[in-house]
């Protein structure tokens, strides 16, 4: 298999539009290939960097931070959550994971 | 036996957050999913779950976030034409390999994103964070959905090299 159709293979495999005969295509490749493994790896961590990127430019955004402003003061679980604020440099209160780990600790 | 602190289970979670959610990746395609999946795996860890070390966690996240991510599909009726089980233990056991150096390697690749010329983010954003389809894409930037899919592997492409000039400026850097 060429680079291009591995290319062509996995980025149609994260589209969710491989038919049946050509997953099985790609399973042997991956199974055989570990440069196709790699490059499967590469595309997820591609995809997580992508998101971050994006929703650290939305966290940033004014409208964002009064919101989160208005909406989130912390309270309780001080020192996890201390922790869970330090996650990433864009990470606010307002990030999901913050609020739901600081619900979760709070009424534990 | 010792369990595992909350503070450093919380520590350890978060340091291997990028590893577990492009995991998760791996079976969702969707990094809204993988962040959803990891937050859950995260309430459970703290939930009352007992760990002896960081390696006990690591090990029962990567099941326990698998399992997530595929009775979360299941309940969306997202028909899930995933890779075998076979080949998923054989790329996390590689991602889990590669220890530490994600983290590096996700630092690079944001610099990476940061850089691309704006219709080429455009692109990636619609695609990854926006969690458009191939098809909704080709449609938005005026495009056939071959072009498409080769727009999309072309700037992986570049992502890669990018990714790995960066990392390699830096391992040059450290040597000096």
């Amino acid at each position: 298999m060429t680079e291009a159709e591995l290319d062509d293979l996995l980025v149609r495999y994260a589209d969710g539009t491989l038919d049946t005969e050509r997953l099985a295509q790609l399973e042997a490749e991956l199974a055989r290939s570990g440069i196709a493994r790699a490059r499967l790896r590469d595309l997820a961590e591609q995809a997580f960097a992508i998101g971050e990127v994006a929703r650290c430019r939305e966290a940033r955004s004014p409208q964002r931070r009064v919101w989160s402003f208005l909406r989130l003061r912390p309270r309780g679980a001080g020192v996890p959550f201390s922790l869970v604020s330090r996650w990433r440099p864009c990470c606010s209160r307002s990030s999901p994971l913050c609020r739901r780990i600081q619900r979760e600790l709070y009424w534990k | 036996m010792a369990s595992l602190p909350q503070d450093e289970l919380i520590r350890t979670l978060l340091a291997q957050r990028a590893r577990i959610s492009a995991g998760v990746w791996l079976v969702v395609r969707d990094v809204h999913l993988a962040e959803d999946v990891f937050q859950d795996v995260m309430v459970k860890a703290l939930a009352g779950e007992s760990f002896t070390n960081e390696a006990h966690l690591l090990s029962w996240c990567r099941v326990t976030a698998r399992n997530v991510a595929l009775n979360l599909m299941r309940k969306r009726g997202r028909e899930v034409t995933t890779l075998s089980g076979d080949i998923m233990e054989l790329l996390e056991g590689e991602l889990q390999a590669q220890g530490g150096a994600t983290a590096a390697r996700i630092e690079a690749l944001q610099e990476c994103v940061e850089a691309l010329p704006a219709d080429s983010r455009a692109l990636v954003d619609a695609r990854y964070f926006e969690g458009r389809s191939c098809a909704e894409v080709a449609a938005t930037f005026k495009m056939g959905l071959d072009a498409a899919y080769q727009r999309l592997s072309r700037l992986h492409r570049v992502l890669r090299e990018c990714m790995e000039g960066k990392l390699h400026q830096a391992a040059t850097q450290r040597a000096v």
